[in-house]
């Protein structure tokens, strides 16, 4: 596998919401989205197997975002792994690794439009050491108590790509 | 998003002139978050102008009730549990298994069996946020993904729908109405049926649902493209033979 190429590509249907502060499920123009409140830091949860073809280089997940009113400000965004693996996570309990972070990500100036923003993991670590073949799960989380974007953050699509 | 029909004082609701099943057995259920506690709150109903319904409501105890309504006698089964607090999202179900069986579930919990000997028949109308006798038992609140089976679900599957596992997840073959209600969109993505809202309901933040997909798959060299099953489209009934779907 090469760098630049997808790893995993998730959609709002695929949400696995925590039980508590979740990201909402919304339309926008028909256009499935998961909304983050601006006021309360909360988290959308998607699963997958990592794909065989990773070739450990790390990777870069990209947040496909538009804001459903604000047109200034920023939003910041902690996006996380958890290795489940073959016998390394118990279900009953949470491990995801360390956040990374992309932060004051300005807003685009018009509503609707949707602005990727990258946030990048080496790998080891800071991908909580996943192997491929293993099952994982990511977080993303908008930390809207940190950032100053008015209103809700949409989610349209999150990819992981191999940085 | 979800629905907001106010206050029981607004009287606002959602409504078509059409039923998704005629008979038990049957399984309603819809997520329901109260905002005030107020006496029997019609929730989710299918009636007519006479007595003979089904029928979700809410009594001021905190307790669900499953009915059902001839023109002879009255099936109430209600909830066991806790009850069905303020301000928090809730799973509110009806599971009428036969003529003379009935529960109801909160949170999956189902209450005791009713076994009044009811036959409803001659319903026309299907309401969300109240029912045909009028606005005296309007709910108030916020509601989301309303559905109806035309089969008895098991325990197992309305625990199933009170984890948050969208209607479309739970015995899809026999889902005949499902009404997620997100943001302003009334329809009934399975049945084809299009409810019209009374008053000046609103749209809310959704409740938790997880919704049932199919597999993340990107192609690595020499891999094949998957098929990824579309949601089926509206108008088809459970049990239609049909391929719908796309390469991916």
């Amino acid at each position: 596998m090469a760098s630049g190429d997808t790893i995993a590509k998730f959609v709002p249907q695929q949400n696995e919401p925590p039980a508590s502060n979740y990201a909402t499920y919304d339309t926008r123009n028909q256009h499935p989205v998961l909304d983050f409140d601006a006021a309360t830091n909360e988290s959308a949860v998607f699963s997958d197997v990592l794909a065989r073809h990773y070739g450990g280089s790390g990777t870069t997940v990209n947040l496909h975002i538009a804001m459903s009113s604000a047109e200034a400000g920023d939003t910041d965004w902690d996006v996380s792994f958890e290795r489940i693996g073959d016998e390394q996570q118990d279900l009953d309990s949470d491990g995801f690794a360390a956040v990374q972070s992309t932060d004051n990500t300005t807003v685009p100036g018009t509503t609707g439009l949707v602005q990727i923003i990258s946030i990048t993991f080496t790998n080891g670590a800071q991908m909580d050491n996943i192997a491929v073949g293993e099952g994982y799960r990511i977080k993303v989380t908008r930390d809207a108590t940190s950032d100053t974007a008015a209103g809700d953050a949409e989610l349209r699509f999150v990819e992981i790509k191999e940085t | 998003m979800a629905f907001n029909v106010g206050t029981i004082n607004d009287d606002w609701y959602l409504k078509v002139t059409a039923i998704p099943v005629a008979a038990a057995p049957l399984t309603m259920h819809l997520l329901w978050r109260q905002a005030s506690v107020d006496t029997f709150q019609m929730l989710f109903s299918m009636d007519c102008a006479g007595p003979d319904r089904f029928m979700l409501y809410h009594r001021l105890e905190g307790q669900g009730c499953a009915r059902a309504r001839d023109g002879v006698n009255i099936g109430d089964a209600f909830s066991s549990g806790s009850p069905i607090a303020l301000n928090t999202w809730h799973s509110i179900g009806g599971v009428f298994v036969s003529y003379i069986s009935r529960y109801c579930f909160v949170d999956g919990v189902p209450g005791v069996e009713q076994t009044t000997d009811v036959t409803p028949s001659g319903m026309t109308d299907t309401w969300i946020g109240r029912d045909s006798t009028g606005s005296g038992g309007a709910a108030s609140g916020y509601f989301a993904e309303a559905a109806v089976w035309n089969d008895a679900l098991t325990t197992a599957e309305m625990e199933s729908l009170a984890e948050g596992l969208s209607p479309k997840g739970v015995r899809p073959q026999n889902l005949v109405f499902c009404v997620p209600l997100v943001r302003d969109n009334h329809d009934d993505i399975v049945g084809g049926l299009s409810l019209s809202a009374t008053g000046s309901p609103t749209v809310v933040p959704h409740p938790r649902i997880i919704h049932p997909y199919p597999p993340s798959y990107t192609k690595g060299t020499g891999a094949p493209p998957s098929f990824v099953p579309y949601p089926r489209p509206r108008g088809a009934r459970a049990g239609m033979a049909e391929l719908v779907g796309g390469m991916h």
